[in-house]
């Protein structure tokens, strides 16, 4: 691109076959104000056409909750430390509805704005961040709802079970690694989500086995003595079981499992952006 | 038809048209949705093909479907949990239990999104409305036929393994037959209520959803209904899912039989449930027609 004066400035059109992180990352931020674009658009859409509307928001995560503590709490009898075992559901839930349905929504970005993307161009990966905030909703219910419940229990039980310490300050953390490790994984899922849609079907088994191997509805001192050394390699063990540990103020995962499950997340995440660029192009020509 | 009534003259035309106003009622719609069942084969394809569209797997799906959650749930509850199963192998007491269930499940959720799914069709020919809820199951029915053939399987392999496929057929066999014939009629009797509701809103599709889950858990299909303490047992009897579930495993199993009680419950709040569903219907669509 030489330019004299007097002539216009030539332009050299050019295949760029580079990764160029940094810059990708670049485009990224330039193009932030998108993302606030497509979660607030995820939320609009949610409940439009129905009756009862936002009150669904409400209603959803609440029934598997409460049937779940009756089934596994009441009918099966699992044990749920010292704690009452609706308690302890609903705290393990928070934990593993920050990783569920961020990845499920956040894998749906590109699928759910296919004719937008094939019209104008934009960074997709704004699209699996923006559509995550979707997935935030469970979680936050369910926040919500342990706030309600902690006097209840104060009143009836006389205990507010949660361990007021500076462990506590390590709750939100545990989220956001859940939240770290569901973008990560969308950014693997999302390409392919976007070209069939039965990737979603698979994946919402593949989610659910993964919750039952996670300890969510049961605690992990309750894992066969066999599986044992295993129950860490998963990080959604070591976020639940560390999350319920800055609430009831129980011990921590070991500390090499929590450096394990950032260690993984980072991972999952640097390949998740590679593979992510890799795909995202040839994706837009597929839909 | 009019040959016998006007033979002498040879001018008339062969066929005499009667036009009459529509009947309306249960028995007119269960005689309409006869003279119309030609369309039952067209939506039903209709329906299948939509679930399928722009998937990678395409049909495997019919194999995965009912594979997939049967397989997890084995691995959890009849492994990890260890929940009792009267005596039978885990995997095949959870196959054959999640046959009637996956039937009613499946038939209800279809029927609810009948008519939402089928609006185009019903604003361009006239078919008989009801149809819609009915034909729509076809997706549950396929899944039924594969699930089927997923307990053949199993209990070949556990004929290879064990030398008894665990399975006892006979006279009581007709049991899970008569028990079948009872959860299609209460899946489309709920149907007939929920289709009308979800043509309208999404909030049908919504709550059967959260309803179904609900109800899956308090029907004993994960579970033998001996393992539930013995003070919960006089309300599962209320289920009539349960009793249904229950009747259709002593149909293969042969091991407990049905109480009486409950089943007849069952079976009357069945019948009771579709003719309600029938009439309801039929009435509404009186209405919609009107308008």
């Amino acid at each position: 691109m030489s330019t004299s004066p007097g002539q216009p400035a030539r332009w050299e059109l050019a295949h760029d076959h580079g990764f160029h992180a940094a810059a990708r990352v670049q485009e990224i931020w330039r193009y932030r104000r998108l993302v606030w674009f497509f979660a607030r658009q995820s939320f609009v859409s949610l409940y439009a056409k129905t009756q009862l509307g936002w009150a669904w928001i409400l209603i959803r995560p609440l029934a598997p909750l409460v049937v779940g503590a009756l089934v596994y709490g009441g009918v099966m009898g699992v044990p749920s430390v010292e704690v009452p075992y609706f308690l302890f559901l609903l705290v393990g839930s928070i934990a593993w509805n920050a990783f569920d349905g961020p990845w499920m929504w956040g894998g749906r970005g590109i699928e759910l704005q296919r004719k937008l993307i094939t019209k104008l161009y934009l960074p997709r990966m704004i699209l699996p961040a923006g559509a995550m905030a979707r997935g935030f909703i469970e979680p936050l219910v369910y926040i919500g709802v342990l706030l309600l419940m902690l006097p209840y229990y104060r009143y009836s039980d006389g205990t507010w079970y949660l361990a007021v310490s500076w462990d506590l300050l390590t709750a939100p953390l545990f989220l956001l690694l859940a939240a770290s490790l569901a973008f990560s994984l969308a950014l693997w899922t999302s390409n392919w989500q976007a070209r069939a849609r039965d990737v979603r079907f698979g994946l919402a088994y593949f989610l659910s086995f993964w919750m039952y191997v996670t300890p969510v509805i049961y605690p992990a001192s309750q894992v066969p003595e066999r599986f044992r050394a295993f129950v860490w390699l998963n990080p959604m063990a070591t976020v639940v079981e560390g999350f319920k540990g800055a609430i009831f103020g129980w011990a921590f995962p070991p500390a090499w499992a929590v450096l394990l499950a950032c260690g993984e997340v980072v991972v999952v995440f640097l390949s998740g952006f590679w593979y992510f660029h890799l795909l995202e192009s040839e994706t837009t020509d597929k839909l | 038809m009019t040959e016998d009534v006007l033979p002498a003259t040879p001018m008339t035309p062969t066929t005499q048209w009667v036009i009459e106003p529509r009947s309306s009622g249960p028995l007119a719609a269960t005689h309409e949705v006869w003279e119309h069942r030609r369309f039952v084969d067209y939506l039903g394809r209709r329906a299948l093909r939509k679930l399928y569209a722009r998937t990678a797997l395409g049909w495997g799906w019919l194999v995965l479907r009912p594979l997939l959650p049967i397989l997890i749930r084995v691995l959890v509850f009849g492994g990890l949990v260890g929940l009792g199963s009267d005596g039978v192998p885990y995997f095949l007491f959870l196959t054959v239990g999640s046959l009637p269930w996956n039937l009613f499940q499946g038939s209800l959720m279809w029927s609810t999104r009948g008519l939402e799914l089928n609006r185009k069709v019903l604003d361009e020919v006239y078919v008989p409305r009801i149809i819609m809820p009915i034909a729509s199951m076809a997706p549950s029915a396929l899944d039924f036929a594969f699930n089927a053939g997923v307990i053949v399987l199993a209990a070949l392999f556990y004929l290879v393994k064990d030398g008894t496929t665990h399975l006892s057929l006979g006279l009581h066999t007709w049991w899970s037959v008569v028990a079948l014939v009872l959860i299609l009629a209460l899946a489309l009797g709920i149907g007939l209520f929920t289709s009308v509701w979800g043509e309208r809103a999404k909030d049908a599709r919504l709550t059967m959803g959260q309803v179904t889950a609900v109800w899956f858990l308090m029907t004993p299909v994960l579970y033998p209904i001996s393992e539930v303490p013995v003070e919960y047992q006089g309300w599962m009897m209320l289920n009539p899912m349960a009793a249904l579930v229950e009747a259709f495993k002593f149909g293969l199993f042969g091991t407990v039989a049905p109480g009486v009680l409950a089943f007849s419950l069952a079976a009357v709040l069945s019948i009771a449930v579709a003719a309600a569903g029938l009439f309801f219907f039929s009435w509404r669509d009186a209405i919609v027609t009107e308008n």
